[in-house]
Formats: C-alpha cells, sequence, structure tokens
C-alpha cells in the first residue's frame, strides 16, 4: 500500500502541467498556447485567475435557490410517558404506576430550508435514570417539518415531528436489562430565534404530544446556518 | 477556505459595510458602492494572452444579492479606439451567482480580445457587475508597467 502510495505522489510531483492545462491525479490535460507566467509542477491550487485555476474557485457563490443547511444542537426538557416498571424490577422512586416522567434530553438535529420552509431529522437522547428507576434511558428521532418567518433579528415558525421514541429501564445496568418499549410519537411545536451572528441563531422550542397531549416538550439550544441569516432575508 | 467560514461563523465575523476589508484581508484598487455591493476592481500584472481584473466584493446588506462578473464590461483602450475584451473562462464558470448577506467574495479574470492589442489602458464597468448602470472605473497600465 505504501508503494502505491508513494508511486502516486511521485507521479503527481512529476506530472508537469502544460501551461494553462488542467490536472487531476497527476494526469493534465494540455490546454494551447504558452503562458510562462503559470509556473506549476504539480495539481495543488496555484493560481486564483479564472480558468487556470485546479481547485474549484466561486466558494463564495450561492446558487440562486441554494438551501440552508442547519445543524442545531441544545439541551431540553421532557414530560412523557415513562415506560411501566418491569416486574423483575424495583423502582427506585417511582409513584405508584405514574406513567409520565420528567427528564432531560440532549439534542441534535439536521434541518435543509429554503423559503421559509424546512425538513429535516432530528434525535433526542435522554436520562429516565434519576427521578424513575436506578438506569433508564430514552432515545427518539423522527423527521421533522416546519415553517419559519423572520421578524427582524428574530424568527419564529411552527413544526411537526413524527417518529419513534424508544425506552429502556434497568435496575442493573449490567444485568436485567428489560426490553425496550418503543412507541410512535407525534409533536407540534412552536419554535423561536434570535440571531447572534449572520450564521448562528440561538433559539428555543415549546411542544406538545398530539397523540397523547399530556406529553410537554422544551428546548433552548443554538443552530449554524449555512446561508447567512438561513437566506431569508 | 471552509475553517474560514466556520470560523467566522463562531466569532461573528460578517462583513462590514464600507469597511472594504474582511478577516484581515484589505479589498485591492478601486473601490465603487453599488446597491448592496462593495466592490474594488484591481488590474494585475497582466498574462502574456491578456489583462488581469481582480474583483473584491462585500456585500453591505442583510439579504444575498446577484452578481454577474460574466456581464461585466471591460474595454482596452488604444490609440485608435476601444476594443471590447472578453473574459477567458473555458471551463465556463462565469455566471450568475448569489452573494449572501455580509459576505465577501473575491475572483480574479483575465480579459483577451479577439485580436492582438496593444492595450495600456484598461477601463472596467462595475455597474455592469451588479446591473446598476455605468460606473466606468480606469486603470492606466498594468502593475508591472507602472513599476518601469
Amino acid at each position: 500500500m505504501r508503494i502505491v502510495v508513494l508511486a502516486l505522489l511521485l507521479a503527481s510531483a512529476t506530472a508537469t502541467a502544460e501551461p494553462g492545462g488542467r490536472c487531476a491525479g497527476g494526469v493534465c490535460d494540455v490546454d494551447t498556447g504558452p503562458r510562462p507566467w503559470v509556473l506549476t509542477d504539480s495539481c495543488h491550487e496555484d493560481h486564483d485567475v479564472v480558468g487556470y485555476h485546479r481547485c474549484p474557485g466561486f466558494d463564495w457563490a450561492k446558487g440562486e435557490n441554494e438551501p440552508d443547511i442547519a445543524v442545531e444542537a441544545g439541551l431540553g426538557w421532557r414530560h412523557v410517558l415513562a415506560p411501566p416498571v418491569p416486574a423483575m424490577m424495583t423502582a427506585r422512586t417511582a409513584s405508584g404506576d405514574t406513567p409520565l416522567a420528567d427528564i432531560a434530553t440532549a439534542e441534535l438535529r439536521l434541518t435543509v430550508g429554503l423559503r421559509g420552509f424546512y425538513g429535516g431529522l432530528e434525535l433526542s437522547i435522554g436520562d429516565l435514570t434519576r427521578r424513575t428507576y436506578s438506569f433508564g434511558a430514552l432515545v427518539q428521532g423522527g423527521v421533522v417539518g416546519g415553517v419559519q418567518i423572520p421578524l427582524g433579528p428574530f424568527v419564529v415558525g411552527a413544526e411537526l415531528l413524527g417518529g419513534g421514541r424508544s425506552e429502556r429501564l434497568t435496575h442493573n445496568i449490567n444485568n436485567n436489562m428489560a426490553p425496550a418499549v418503543t412507541a410512535g410519537i407525534v409533536e407540534a411545536r412552536a419554535r423561536a430565534g434570535v440571531w447572534v451572528t449572520p450564521w448562528l441563531m440561538i433559539e428555543g422550542a415549546l411542544g406538545t404530544g398530539v397523540l397523547d397531549r399530556r406529553e410537554r416538550f422544551a428546548t433552548v439550544g443554538v443552530a449554524f446556518h449555512s446561508r447567512t441569516y438561513a437566506g431569508q432575508r | 477556505m471552509r475553517g474560514v467560514w466556520l470560523a467566522a461563523a463562531l466569532v461573528g465575523c460578517a462583513y462590514r459595510a464600507g469597511s472594504f476589508s474582511a478577516w484581515g484581508h484589505e479589498f485591492a484598487g478601486q473601490r465603487a458602492t453599488l446597491g448592496c455591493l462593495d466592490l474594488a476592481i484591481d488590474r494585475r500584472a497582466d498574462g502574456p494572452l491578456g489583462a488581469v481584473v481582480a474583483y473584491d466584493l462585500g456585500n453591505r446588506c442583510d439579504h444575498a444579492i446577484r452578481v454577474d462578473l460574466s456581464e461585466a464590461a471591460v474595454v482596452g483602450r488604444t490609440g485608435s479606439g476601444d476594443v471590447r475584451l472578453a473574459p477567458y473562462d473555458p471551463m465556463h464558470e462565469l455566471r450568475a451567482f448569489w452573494l449572501d448577506g455580509r459576505t465577501v467574495g473575491r475572483e480574479t479574470i483575465e480579459y483577451r480580445s479577439e485580436e492582438p492589442i496593444a492595450a495600456r489602458d484598461l477601463c472596467v464597468d462595475a455597474g455592469s457587475v451588479v446591473e446598476t448602470g455605468p460606473y466606468w472605473q480606469c486603470f492606466s497600465s498594468a502593475p508591472e508597467e507602472r513599476a518601469r
């Protein structure tokens, strides 16, 4: 393998680009016309003039319908249906068979937006341990879609999430692992955010379960956008 | 370059209107403000086949603006009159693009004429880049000639 890599590097270094030619993987096309001011002996970027550069240019340029890609991370609170206590376990602090639990979650999502509409994927991971059982975890994910409206430095919007949730409890993390309890979820949410830089937004959301209205949801987080102001201004 | 964008996002280094600089890079050449666009045009050392012009772009506004470097009108001034020069663009990269709000861009283009000419002076219509009306900027000679 090392020999192959060495050979490729050698070929790249020795492939002398004809002036104005283009290179890829050590192989250079020959263009016509003498251009002694373009001095290259490899396929590294050596020129910033259109037509001569080898790396793709126009990294600043956006297409008219280029979507905004947003990566968001945050912390959340969820008031969710907890799984029933497994018969083989003893709940540490469970009060009777109360099906609801308050848990903290870590939230991560990736969305793609255009012209005020967006869609994407969302993942939440929560800890069911503290108020329910010795050990417990919640993982939920789904597809999210919504609309957002810019209001000066603020953005408000509404969205819907559809997906699934898995909860698992155990009294001993090494043994007695209960089977995962899975359920489908639909959540309706209102979102709001404020731009702190053209690319960064601090945002929050409030939501409720659609299938079970007793479920509640709140998050705060930060979102990094590929287009300034999500390309909405 | 992506690292620069990421760093800029984290520290909030958006382009500041009228600054003609971004992230330590000072826009070079003659400056013009055309609507939302801060534009600096610089004539660089000529290549053997044409004149080389560098464009520094800065978006003053929060919204994206349309920038079309392929429409930039460039003429060479000879003793017998003006000659329209065409951008050298073998890969057909030049077309209308959008410059996001509060961001900057930079491109350098070589301009050639159908027949070799001895054009010492070069004029660029900055207004043709963003369709705001004529705004000619002229350069007396290539930098290497001025240095002689």
